[in-house]
């Protein structure tokens, strides 16, 4: 099952390989046209009836995780949080470390030994450290070494009223989604690029998007759910349950009504739910692939996502299969 | 080391919460059965096996079996738990975290907070807060009433498992710890004459108030008491005067609470025997059971040994194995050695 491998794998921002790998595996049993490009990503050609629109879906194979920045004399190890992660959900975490997965769990002082102030403000990163059992720096060594990459240990787990719970949701279930439709072998021509890097500055999406340069370019990914409780009013945005999530503004982008009421179309005439994505707070791969070249339309679909940027990313299977049924449709109705 | 391994392994899988330390208890007791003599509970619930000897010395060894955990409270609208602590529960290791909980069902689910994205700095800055915490069960608030009620209790997810180093991460190492360092003594004894009787105490309700031990200490009326839990295990930054060090012992209590010559008669035989010892600096009282049991009935003279343990209260406790073995042993030894001491007189003031 897709998604409960890939989310399992290991693939933070910047060391994807593992998630490449297995992406690059599952296409060629799959007999669909790949390369790599000089960063990393994966640009797969569904080959089919082509028309007047270059297509291009886009879905990051990264996650949010932590890089090893050094040793202290008792063993354990300093490091910094890799993409946005919600560093108040990290501490007392298990991680696995580098390409050997060494278990790791992430400590800090006990909290009657802190004083009052550190008890009641929000851990610092460098007052943390991982610790794998070692009591010195020159067993730790041994190891582990410095710039090994650590990925939250966090299975996949189905649970309560068809949900998922997982790491790296967002971008996981993106390529689960994309890796569906490629399967589905369409007679409709178009690209998908697996791109790296996007927790870190969406730096995969500036080659995928050059070296395509399609015409329209959907790319997939999951938003901040906020059907959860201690939300204002005002800050309400992705429902889980509520289907795919149609942005409408990000942080710097401003989405084109044409290519949204286009979206919205689909979406309604094929009877699939959708909702829009009114928060403005975090960033897309959309907003580089937008001005790429002389530019390129973009939209931009979510799932939504409960604890997003934490070990436990929360999904609704029936989003899942309604987004996987809205890219469809969508692709069908450009031809 | 591998029998305290198997021990914890097997046993941090079952929650034994403050108040609910029956339901697991076969668990328990099947790990106590072949080397003691007898079981008696309390009416508390504090679980007491008797290993006979010959004369009417009563050696109590305490380890508390309960956990810390929590209590669901409401079920909201649109489905989403609240819940207070049972015991120490620090609101910091919950965010993000997998928690079960056990109604008609046992439940899964996830403890949520406020996506950071929509935190304004003040609130960034400031630790997790209990209030601020809910579970996420994924069902409605209809579904999850036929499945759960309010009362239900509810523990972190974590299996146990390995470091490096013989180093062991669990759940509820407070005090499993404990109890399998009276395993390990049980064994031990079996292997060994003793004339003193011998009663293991796997007590209750610890963490809500150290209560088992007083009701276990009174039906059993100890000469004298072994109290074992757990202590600061040493991590990077810490005072070192403050905690005890992972492999290199248990922290032997002094202070008030413990029988000086008691003490240091163990410290005595404990370095005789080239076991290695810490120290635990409590002149001012004890968080353990030490500070009920010193005080039942008529007193009890007391020894505590701790038993170094990283990130207490926190679903990575982490223990070295080689010191649950060798605390183990070393009680074994220090019983073995007072059938040849004159008790009387080293408690006698």
């Amino acid at each position: 099952m897709f998604l409960k491998e890939l989310s399992e794998l290991a693939g933070v921002s910047g060391y994807e390989y593992e998630v490449r790998n297995y992406l690059k595996s599952k296409l060629e049993e799959m007999n669909c046209d790949f390369f790599t490009d000089k960063l990393g990503n994966i640009i797969a050609h569904n080959k089919g009836k082509s028309k007047d629109k270059k297509i291009l879906l886009t879905a990051h194979m990264d996650e949010i995780g932590l890089i090893v920045t050094g040793f202290n004399p008792e063993g354990g190890l300093s490091f910094k949080l890799v993409g946005q992660v919600n560093a108040k959900s990290i501490i007392t975490k298990v991680v696995e470390i580098g390409e050997n997965k060494i278990a790791g769990v992430i400590g800090t002082k006990h909290v009657p030994l802190m004083t009052k102030e550190q008890r009641e403000t929000t851990p610092k990163i460098s007052d943390l450290y991982i610790d794998i059992g070692c009591i010195s720096q020159e067993e730790a060594i041994k190891y582990v070494k410095i710039g090994d990459y650590a990925t939250f240990k966090s299975l996949y787990l189905e649970f309560g009223n068809n949900q998922v719970k997982g790491k790296a949701l967002s971008s996981r279930v993106a390529c689960s989604t994309m890796l569906k439709i490629l399967n589905d072998k369409q007679d409709i021509d178009f690209y998908v690029a697996f791109t790296v890097m996007s927790c870190v500055g969406a730096r995969g999406a500036y080659s995928a998007s050059y070296v395509i340069d399609p015409d329209l370019c959907i790319i997939l990914s999951g938003t901040v759910a906020t059907d959860t409780p201690n939300i204002s009013k005002h800050e309400l945005s992705a429902r889980l349950g509520d289907g795919p999530v149609i942005s409408l503004v990000d942080k710097t982008l401003v989405y084109n009504e044409k290519v949204i009421e286009v979206a919205k179309d689909v979406a309604q005439k094929s009877n699939i739910p959708y909702q829009l994505k009114k928060s403005i707070k975090e960033n897309s791969d959309a907003e580089v692939i937008n001005s790429i070249k002389t530019g390129i339309d973009v939209l931009a679909l979510s799932i939504p996502c409960r604890y997003l940027n934490t070990p436990a990313n929360v999904i609704n299977k029936n989003d899942y299969i309604d987004t996987y049924n809205l890219i469809k449709a969508i692709l069908q109705n450009q031809n | 080391m591998t029998k305290v391994r198997d021990f914890l392994l097997d046993l941090c899988k079952y929650d034994f919460v403050s108040g609910y330390e029956h339901k697991n208890s076969e668990q328990l007791i099947k790990y106590f059965q072949n080397t003691t003599d007898s079981l008696v509970r309390d009416k508390l619930g504090s679980y007491i096996f008797t290993k006979n000897g010959n004369n009417s010395v009563k050696i109590m060894i305490d380890a508390h079996i309960d956990e810390i955990g929590l209590m669901i409270t409401d079920i909201s609208k649109n489905g989403f738990l609240s819940f207070v602590p049972i015991g120490g529960i620090y609101p910091i290791t919950l965010v993000a975290q997998e928690v079960t909980i056990y109604g008609k069902e046992d439940i899964v689910g996830i403890v949520g907070t406020k996506p950071f994205q929509l935190e304004d700095k003040k609130e960034s800055n400031q630790a997790t807060k209990i209030n601020q915490l809910y579970i996420d069960t994924g069902f409605t608030k209809e579904q999850i009433e036929k499945k759960i009620k309010i009362g239900d209790i509810a523990t972190v997810n974590r299996e146990p498992f390995m470091l490096k180093n013989n180093m062991l991460t669990a759940r509820a190492l407070d005090n499993k710890a404990g109890v399998a360092i009276m395993y390990e003594t049980a064994n031990q004894l079996h292997k060994l004459s003793h004339k003193s009787n011998i009663y293991f105490c796997a007590s209750v309700q610890e963490e809500v108030g150290l209560r088992g031990a007083i009701t276990a200490s009174n039906l059993i009326n100890p000469d004298i008491a072994i109290i074992v839990d757990i202590g600061f295990g040493h991590t990077y930054g810490c005072d070192e005067s403050l905690t005890i060090k992972a492999g290199q012992g248990p922290g032997v209590g002094i202070g008030s609470r413990f029988n000086y010559k008691l003490t240091q008669k163990f410290i005595d035989i404990a370095k005789e025997s080239n076991f290695d010892i810490q120290y635990d600096i409590s002149p001012n009282g004890s968080s353990t059971n030490t500070s009920s049991i010193q005080v039942s009935k008529e007193g009890v003279p007391c020894i505590c040994l701790s038993i170094p343990v990283k990130y207490g209260h926190s679903s990575i406790e982490t223990v070295h194995l080689k010191d649950l073995e060798n605390i183990g042993l070393m009680i074994a030894r220090f019983i073995n050695q007072i059938d040849d001491m004159d008790l009387e007189d080293i408690l006698c003031f």
